[in-house]
């Protein structure tokens, strides 16, 4: 009987080495004769380049070069647009993506202009301040809606518009829909920008060996395969002489799948030229301008009440700021303008966005990739409702969801995988309940009058989401038993600390029942495997897991085969048994599966076409569309209305993310991302002035939270198994930072019930909080008291 | 940003004005300033040192041009700044109104701040901008004195004018004292002798203090500040 281990939370394989210090990150590469670099980058939001003078800097001793856009003669080229809008009609896309440097005009601060190549790093920022660029300020446009008006400075010239996109998406009939509302509520919703702010910075770190004509590079990519499809053709090389490397990456979350970052795109070319390895560390100053991020969003959204209740209908119209370039297509708003529907039965919806260039950086998915924005957005809307409505925030959610019978699930919307809006299961109705159960509801309402009383304000938010995951086109992997008897399996996806070397080990070791010790994963090394496409959009485990089993399986069938040629009996005879294969009923007659890899490989003897040698299979896998994982947050605040300060006392999360391969590592996905979430609902905000200067650009001033402000995360997990991928798994990467902002928002307005508050935006500073709170005062004390709204036990 | 205020000097509008104009007090008075030249008719040229906060001191490029020069009344300064720790730039309008202590000088700046010294400093610039301010008023402030006292009676140049080439010259070797200009400011300034007149005029250029204005980098550091 096989060993079960996926379920498990076995001691993960790459612990050993990440906690000793002997991991490998790209900045831990050293190679001999290795040069560094440094960027000029612009301290202008908006500026043409008038000249640029590098004299001083060559002089300098150590320097041994300092390329600009006209150095780079005909490899200077915009990067390619990684994701084509999808075919929605009447769709609007202006392509306009990143150049490798800045040439005749800079559009954000922070772009590159020009390329210090040296002996070391010192060196070479001593020679970034050599160098004289001639800028002539233009002025900049930070502004969503001034972006579009007629005298607005253009970013682009040879658009003549700032519009990037403008897309219609729609689902029955709203205006129809509108006409029997007993209730419609509109209110403008704002959403600001955010970092990732991983660990790690970016690096990239590049060799050219001229004698084997091969290129080597290291990467913080959550792609290797694709950077090194688009390196190849960029440098004119074979794809089997380029090799790209992501070894252990300290943390991804978005940015690190953008792709062709100029320095990605420079360090190689550098070290073709210079005949020299090369080298570029991020410093984290850099990592606020040169690294994508995400989140300016301003939705004006409406939405149709019947008098249960129950929506009629939504309309949404946002704007999406994309920053200086769009490289990475419509992603983002798309998820936003998907996952606003949630879990709940909308039967009308016009969904309308404008996408905008402003002089930032550039805007790239960033974990939840847009999501939130959407949840937020209906959450709020619903919320809102409730009060006007006089129900409680989960009655009215629970009116309107979707029901458990009517899955699978269409929306005639387009998501980004191109696809119909496809919920593949789900159940949540129970979800909710499960999540009140934990907070405990009567216990809850007693505290809160009790403190109340007190003279302290505690409040509850609840919320629910769905998320769609396990997105395609495909991932593969290659599972081979080795003579020694341990297993290595090989899949292209990148590895950013998700427990890919435990939770792909898990899914083989199950299949062909060895110890997860003794399966050795490689991931993220196009020499190992070369087809896939990265880690993104809590996939990884589904689908690269995915074709871990499927390849794991076919594995399994050879030893069968083989083990029964070799010990004389018929397939169906045999199993396997703790690392070995044999007849069933016979111990006498097994054989270790390190053993049988050899006799796989025959020195006699022939292999005929049709059969291979070897215990080796690669498998791919392809999902026709994502599995819908679910979930619903709850949280207890305490508020001090003097000083705004909100302290998160309790955190729940029940999530669908249907089979756990792995209980820890799913728990540390979503603990983390709650804290992601917590930071984006409350702390976290890339402040931008009118010159479209970044003011916060340092841990000093960009708060992130700390574990002081992070509870421990109460968890349910619910398993509605995924019925498109083989072992009903969902995805879980961003779950835990989707719904933060909404059930914060919810959450402080039942602290204040007094008050009636209406949080619209996210992040809420501590300084703004205050604002709306003194705000909320005044008007209390004009209007006399508002009243209490319906606080029927929860 | 926005720097405004006012400060109210000894003496004349005129004597403000030409302190104000003067490259060789501006660089001893400027907090950091390094070097301060006139490369034309009412611009100037020269080199900073200033660090904010966290931000270590750095050198900046100033090139400051003054426009609707109404003499000696007010006049416009554009200012541009730029150094490896980012840029300053904008337009201050200074006026001055004779008042009875001496001169009010009011001032106002509108300043767009870019580069590291914003997304780094930007918690302390209000608080950098308003020490240094300060700092460069009280030298100036100084100075007026010192000149008030020392009687130095400072020609603007104007090559047509011979007069006004010998006192420049008489200048060059001592002091020009006017016995008329000393029985008036020694009444302006109060309790000042004749003797210490003339002391004050044997000190040569400038007050003593401003020294040590120009030495070392101007820090201006309005303290860390935490989370």
């Amino acid at each position: 009987m096989s060993k079960i281990h996926v379920g498990q939370s076995p001691v993960r394989n790459e612990d050993r080495q990440l906690l000793t210090g002997r991991a490998t990150f790209v900045d831990d590469v050293q190679l001999e004769g290795m040069l560094h670099v440094a960027f000029v980058r612009s301290d202008h939001a908006h500026a043409l380049i008038q000249g640029i003078d590098v004299s001083a800097a060559l002089a300098r001793p150590g320097v041994v070069a300092a390329i600009t856009a006209e150095d780079l003669g005909d490899y200077w080229q915009p990067g390619p647009l990684l994701v084509p809008p999808p075919p929605i009609d009447g769709l609007i896309f202006n392509q306009a993506s990143q150049v490798p440097l800045a040439k005749d005009r800079v559009r954000h601060v922070g772009e590159a202009i020009v390329m210090i190549v040296a002996e070391s790093r010192y060196l070479a920022e001593d020679a970034v301040a050599d160098v004289v660029v001639d800028l002539e300020p233009l002025d900049p446009v930070v502004d969503l809606e001034a972006a579009l008006a007629e005298d607005a400075p253009v970013l682009h010239p040879q658009l003549g518009t700032n519009l990037a996109a403008h897309v219609v998406q729609r689902h029955g009939d709203y205006d129809e829909a509108k006409k029997d509302a007993h209730l419609v509520i509109e209110r403008r919703f704002h959403y600001d920008r955010g970092a990732a702010a991983a660990m790690e910075n970016r690096a990239v770190a590049a060799r050219w060996d001229p004698r084997a004509e091969e290129l080597t590079v290291w990467d913080t990519t959550q792609a290797p395969i694709p950077i090194r499809n688009g390196l190849a053709r960029m440098l004119g090389l074979l794809e089997s002489r380029v090799r790209v490397v992501a070894p252990f990456v300290g943390g991804g979350f978005g940015p690190k799948i953008m792709m062709f970052y100029p320095e990605e795109v420079l360090v190689p070319w550098a070290s073709m030229r210079l005949g020299r390895p090369v080298k570029w560390t991020e410093d984290r100053q850099e990592n606020f301008f040169a690294t994508t991020q995400e989140r300016s969003q301003i939705h004006d959204a409406e939405i149709a009440f019947a008098a249960d209740g129950r929506i009629l209908g939504v309309r949404d119209f946002f704007f999406h700021d994309t920053g200086a370039y769009d490289p990475y297509g419509l992603t983002v708003p798309i998820n936003s303008q998907c996952t606003l529907l949630g879990p709940y039965d909308v039967p009308a919806y016009h969904s309308e966005f404008r996408a905008v260039f402003t002089n930032r950086t550039t805007v790239t998915p960033v974990r939840g990739a847009g999501r939130q924005h959407g949840v937020f957005v209906m959450e709020r809307l619903l919320d809102i409702a409730a009060r006007e409505l006089g129900l409680t925030p989960d009655e009215i959610r629970r009116r309107n969801y979707l029901r458990a019978d009517v899955f699978p699930h269409t929306f005639q919307i387009l998501f980004q995988d191109f696809a119909p809006l496809y919920y593949d299961s789900g159940n949540y109705a129970p979800a909710l309940e499960a999540a009140l159960d934990i907070v405990g509801r009567e216990t809850f309402r007693a505290e809160q009058a009790r403190l109340r009383a007190e003279g302290r304000f505690i409040g509850l938010g609840v919320v629910s989401y769905v998320e769609g995951t396990g997105i395609g086109p495909y991932e593969g992997a290659r599972v081979t038993v080795e003579p020694s008897g341990r297993v290595r399996v090989a899949t292209g996806l990148g590895t950013q600390g998700q427990g890919h070397y435990t939770a792909f080990a898990q899914i083989v070791a199950e299949v062909l029942d060895v110890e997860v010790s003794d399966v050795h994963v490689v991931t993220g090394d196009t020499r190992e495997f070369g087809w896939g496409t990265g880690t993104f959009a809590s996939r990884g485990a589904v689908v690269a897991g995915s074709a871990c089993h499927e390849a794991a399986l076919l594995v399994r069938r050879k030893v069968m085969e083989v083990g029964a040629r070799v010990l004389g009996a018929s397939p169906d005879e045999m199993e396997l048994a703790a690392g070995s294969v044999r007849v069933r009923g016979d111990d006498a007659r097994s054989m270790r599966l390190g053993a049988l890899a050899g006799h796989a490989n025959p020195l006699r003897g022939a292999v005929t076409p049709g059969t291979e040698p070897g215990l080796e299979a690669t498998a791919y896998f392809g999902p026709d569309h994502g599995s819908t994982a679910s979930g619903v947050h709850a949280m207890v605040v305490e508020v001090d209305p003097e000083t705004a300060m909100v302290r998160i006392d309790r955190y729940i999360v029940v999530h669908d993310c249907g089979k756990l391969i792995n209980p820890v590592i799913v728990a540390g996905q979503v603990q983390g991302g709650v804290a992601h979430g917590i930071g984006n609902a409350f702390y976290e905000q890339l402040v931008y002035d009118e010159g479209g200067q970044l003011m916060n650009a340092s841990f000093m001033d960009y708060l992130l939270p700390t574990a002081m402000d992070v509870p421990r995360v109460e968890m349910a997990h619910r398993e509605t198994a995924a019925p498109l991928n083989p072992l009903g798994l969902k995805g879980v990467g961003e779950a835990g930072c989707i719904p933060t902002g909404a059930v914060f928002a919810q959450a402080v307005e039942d602290a204040l019930p007094h008050l009636a508050l209406e949080i619209r935006e996210i992040p809420l500073s501590p300084n703004r909080l205050f604002e709306l709170l003194r705000d909320a005062t005044e008007r209390g004390q004009v209007t006399g008291d508002r009243g209490q709204p319906a606080t029927a036990a929860a | 940003m926005i720097v405004t205020g006012e400060h109210t000097f000894p003496g004349t509008r005129q004597h403000v004005w030409d302190l104000l104009q003067d490259p060789a007090v501006l660089v001893k008075a400027m907090p950091g300033a390094r070097r301060l030249d006139i490369t034309g008719d009412g611009t100037y040229e020269g080199v900073v040192r200033i660090g904010v906060g966290p931000v270590t001191a750095a050198e900046w490029r100033l090139t400051v041009e003054l426009h609707d020069r109404e003499e000696p009344a007010s006049y416009v300064m554009h200012v541009d700044t730029k150094g490896t720790l980012g840029f300053t730039r904008g337009t201050a309008t200074v006026a001055l109104v004779e008042v009875e202590e001496g001169t009010r000088m009011l001032y106002h700046a509108d300043l767009s701040v870019g580069g590291k010294v914003a997304s780094v400093g930007q918690r302390l610039l209000d608080q950098v901008a308003k020490m240094l301010t300060k700092q460069g008023l009280n030298a100036l402030n100084k100075e007026m004195e010192a000149r008030l006292l020392s009687n130095v009676v400072v020609e603007p140049f104007d090559s047509d004018d011979a007069e006004a080439l010998d006192h420049i010259s008489v200048a060059d070797s001592g002091i020009v004292v006017d016995a008329e200009i000393e029985v008036a400011d020694t009444e302006a300034s109060g309790d000042a002798d004749p003797a210490s007149i003339d002391a004050a005029a044997g000190a040569g250029d400038g007050s003593p203090g401003l020294e040590d204005e120009a030495e070392g980098d101007a820090r201006a550091d309005a303290g860390e500040g935490g989370r």
